[in-house]
């Protein structure tokens, strides 16, 4: 097409590592036109941001381009000399990182940093540059430019860092804007804002957008077209509102399915197994292993990426042209239904609760210390089986809240019953006890499991302590290990021989193996892909019911919230300001910041004004 | 969902280099304290005045030294010792360094202050300097040495264990074992000492080489291995003082120190960059 910006054709990129060379990204094709916003999604490893890097030519040095052009305005850039490449990137095509903590000089004013792609690229100096700079920190709607201008980086917010980083990007008022994950190390709030920026942005300037993230509800918000991603294969393409109301590629369908949604709550439908990672896996259909549909097929030919009737649609799919063979029958979003409450004593009840920190003193107890309150008078009670969600941004006291409650914090105030008894008057024995019975699963399992210790030896662990003979703990190890769908032959692997979703499956089969009462989960999906997340949670769900545990649920991701919480509590700045049944804090929020929460949530429905 | 950064290539064949020269090296030393414990084809002590320091020949491949003894026998016989203070100086430092480390890493607050300001204090004093004050109060000896090198070794290896040990110490697999009740000691040498393993070999292998020269400064100087006993540093002493007349006395043992010292340094950076490649591949 004449009139195409940028035009990546054929792109095929390896990593070489340890003399092997490692497919990250194959035959990849995008054409980019004036003043659109192309969403690429996809999950780790999905092969996205390669995609960006090439376009910038920023790829890692162990990166080698097997194939392909990417064209901008008709010259490659892939065979264009330094002093070419020096003329569009950073000023023809500009790019917006993930995390603006790192990709701004700690030591330099922001202003500073602004002005000198100014006077790198266009020759715009002195006063000249730090009027612009002005300009371009009032467009990105920060208050006060020359007080953000005199600002190191450190003295901003994160949302004011990245729209300090898009400031940057639009100082040679680019024709490209590439976005990494943007949002993706903000809280919900802040990304809302960012989200909403780039939207105004986007009609004020002519650039064109290619927006890079795993969140297809960020996504939604902003783009025309969607490309989708999976293990460095370009399987959907198309009109935004196509690929999320009808998608084509079975995998997209699976993600779709698989992303929590704020409007109601329903079962979500995980993908089972995990991407793979193969050299080899581009000589059939990438998705055949994890695709409900596959045929012998599937297994043996790669997949044309085929055209659709509707136009400007394709999919890569051998089944692409007969879309009725690859649909789920119906009946597909059975609801889950709130766990009735059980009458009764509630298992944890905690009243007045507050956790203090003291900052200061650094050397040997001298100078000054300073008292932050992480969480501030805090009161909920908890029943059996029942599902309590702590929800707030970080920093706002829910992971102290956490610690608190497994007697990890050593200065709190207030009363944590638990079934009538206080834990903070708890004995040795009587710790012991409540040791077995309330049990953590973090964040992050790369982090949680040691890695140096065997996956029978991690979730063991808890029983050796409980002096469990070594017989018995084999078995209870099997059938837990079992119980979160891992097989025996896990038992001997090693952490880092697990994919992510694994990794979180043993954490959760360490918390049960000693069949607790309260599990608290902090933040248990947050380092999960999408389609892994579901799965995780449809396995919380299950073992809840068989063995009848109640769950603390931290979380900042209210559409996680939604589908498995009974009852919610909104915290902020370390004290709750809302709380109450799931269905009324979402139907009927009363609290401003809940509100704004939940209108910050990006779903999956466009936006109606564009 | 950043793209794996897989590790760049390129410091692989070099890493590879120094830990096969390294380790040739270090089995070379090793090998020579060994057979010297085995075999010498004359005496260490035997006498023979007729053939003072003697160059090198068919009957001394070495030569001999001011009192006609062997060069050779006496290298060999001398290896133990050296890499007896090479070894248990480093050990002894160990012994000290990590369960300090491993302590004050995990309770950090005014115990932790103040044991590291001393650390800082005494790593301000040269490593010989420092084990001349252990002599002095201990007095000389082969043993006591060991024991003075160790000594000052141990706030090094405090000092860089401990940055292991705060690493791994971040970990939601420490708070987890705390969450679940495991006692100090099973956090500190269960859950902790397994992930710092690899800076404390990278050091350990620097720290022999370091112990070896120090030992043969301290032998040299009469404060270690005590004459007639051969030990590398006593041979270095006693020939350097007749040096103008015949170096050959000098040019076995400082071979031998010289082999040992740079293979040590050799393993442990091949060590580190082994260690840290595999961590970089692995994370990606």
């Amino acid at each position: 097409m004449p009139d195409a910006l940028l035009d990546i054709q054929d792109l095929s990129v390896s990593f070489v590592a340890g003399g092997r060379s490692l497919p990250a990204l194959r035959e990849f094709g995008l054409t980019l036109h004036p003043g659109e916003v192309v969403g690429l999604v996809g999950e780790s490893g999905s092969g996205k941001s390669t995609a960006l890097l090439a376009a910038m030519s920023y790829l890692p040095d162990n990166a080698r381009v097997e194939s392909g052009r990417i064209l901008y305005r008709g010259s490659d850039l892939l065979r264009a000399d330094r002093s070419t490449l020096d003329t569009i990137r950073g000023r023809r095509i500009a790019m917006i990182y993930q995390d603006p903590t790192t990709a701004l000089n700690p030591a330099m004013i922001v202003g500073a940093q602004i002005a000198e792609v100014l006077r790198q690229h266009l020759g715009v100096d002195g006063e000249a540059a730090r009027r612009r700079t002005h300009e371009l920190l009032r467009l990105v709607q920060l208050d006060d430019p020359p007080r953000v201008y005199a600002a190191y980086p450190h003295q901003l917010s994160g949302g004011m860092r990245q729209r300090v980083m898009i400031a940057m990007a639009l100082a040679c008022d680019p024709d490209v804007l590439l976005m990494d994950e943007p949002t993706t190390a903000l809280d919900v709030l802040v990304q809302a804002h960012v989200l909403s920026l780039v939207k105004s942005l986007h009609r004020q300037i002519e650039s064109a957008i290619v927006f890079v993230s795993h969140n297809l509800g960020a996504v939604a918000q902003l783009a025309d077209r969607i490309g989708v991603l999976y293990a460095g294969e370009l399987v959907e393409l198309g009109p935004a509102a196509q690929i999320l109301d009808d998608p084509q590629h079975p995998y997209t369908r699976g993600l779709i399915a698989a992303v929590p949604q704020l409007a109601a709550r329903r079962l979500l439908r995980g993908i089972p197994g995990t991407a793979s990672r193969e050299p080899s896996r581009f000589t059939h259909c990438v998705f055949a292993d994890r695709c409900a549909f596959t045929v012998d097929r599937c297994r043996t030919t790669r997949p044309p990426l085929v055209e659709l009737p509707s136009g400007g649609h394709t999919s890569r799919c051998h089944f692409a042209a007969e879309p009725w063979r690859i649909r789920t029958a119906p009946g597909e979003t059975a609801g889950t239904a709130a766990t009735p409450s059980v009458s009764g004593d509630p298992l944890l009840e905690v009243s007045g609760l507050s956790v203090e920190y003291r900052r200061g003193p650094a050397f040997l107890g001298l100078g000054r210390s300073r008292a932050i309150r992480a969480v501030r008078d805090v009161s909920f009670r908890l029943a059996r089986q029942r599902v309590l969600a702590v929800v707030g941004e970080s920093g706002s006291g829910k992971s102290t809240l956490a610690r608190t409650l497994l007697r990890l914090e050593p200065k709190v105030q207030g009363q944590i019953l638990f079934e009538g008894e206080d834990i903070n008057a708890f004995d040795a024995a009587d710790l012991r006890a409540y040791r077995r019975r309330a049990q953590i699963v973090f964040q992050n399992p790369t982090s949680s499991l040691n890695p140096r210790k065997t996956v029978a030896e991690l979730v063991g662990r808890p029983l050796a302590l409980l002096g469990v003979t070594s017989a018995e703990r084999q078995d209870r190890v099997g059938a837990t290990v079992r119980a979160v769908g891992l097989s025996d032959v896990h038992l001997d692997r090693l952490p880092e021989q697990l994919s992510g979703g694994e990794k979180q499956r043993v954490a959760l089969a360490r918390a049960f193996v000693t069949e607790p009462d309260l599990v608290i989960l902090d933040e248990p999906t947050t380092a999960l892909d999408v389609s892994v997340q579901a799965t995780i949670l449809e396995l919380l769900l299950e073992q809840k019911a068989r063995t009848g545990c109640a769950y603390l649920l931290i979380s900042h991701d209210l559409a996680v919230v939604r589908q498995v919480a009974d009852e919610v509590l909104v915290m902020r700045d370390g004290a709750v300001c809302e709380g109450g049944p799931a269905e009324q804090i979402f139907t009927h929020p009363v609290h401003p910041y809940t509100r704004d929460l939940l209108a910050a949530v990006p779903d999956l429905r466009r936006p109606s004004a564009s | 969902m950043s793209e794996p950064r897989l590790a760049p290539e390129a410091p692989a064949p070099r890493a590879n280099r120094y830990l096969v020269i390294g380790a040739t090296l270090t089995g070379l030393t090793l090998g020579t304290a060994v057979l010297g414990l085995l075999y010498s084809p004359y005496a260490p002590a035997q006498v023979d005045l007729l053939h003072r320091l003697a160059p090198p020949g068919a009957g001394h491949l070495l030569g001999t030294d001011r009192f006609g003894r062997d060069v050779l026998s006496r290298v060999l016989a001398g290896g133990w010792r050296s890499m007896t203070l090479g070894f248990g100086a480093t050990a002894v430092g160990l012994a000290i360094g990590l369960p300090i480390a491993l302590l004050t890493g995990l309770h950090r607050g005014v115990l932790d202050q103040a044991v590291m300001r001393v650390v800082d204090a005494l790593l301000s004093i040269p490593t010989l300097v420092f084990a001349l004050l252990v002599i002095a109060g201990l007095g000389p000896g082969l043993g006591q040495a060991v024991l003075a090198l160790g000594v000052a070794a141990a706030p090094k290896f405090v000092r860089i264990v401990r940055s292991a040990v705060l690493d791994a110490a971040s970990q939601d697999y420490v708070t987890a074992a705390r969450a679940r009740g495991e006692g100090a000691l099973y956090i500190q040498y269960g859950e902790i000492l397994p992930n710092v393993w690899a800076p404390v070999i990278v050091e350990a292998s620097i720290s022999v080489g370091f112990a070896l020269v120090g030992g043969a400064a301290l032998s040299y100087l009469g404060l270690g291995t005590q004459p007639p006993q051969p030990d590398w540093g006593v041979m270095i002493n006693e020939a350097q003082k007749y040096i103008s007349v015949s170096f050959w006395p000098l040019l076995g043992p400082a071979l031998a120190i010289c082999a040992s010292i740079i293979g040590f340094n050799l393993l442990g950076e091949g060590l580190r960059d082994r260690l840290h490649l595999r961590r970089s591949v692995r994370d990606a």
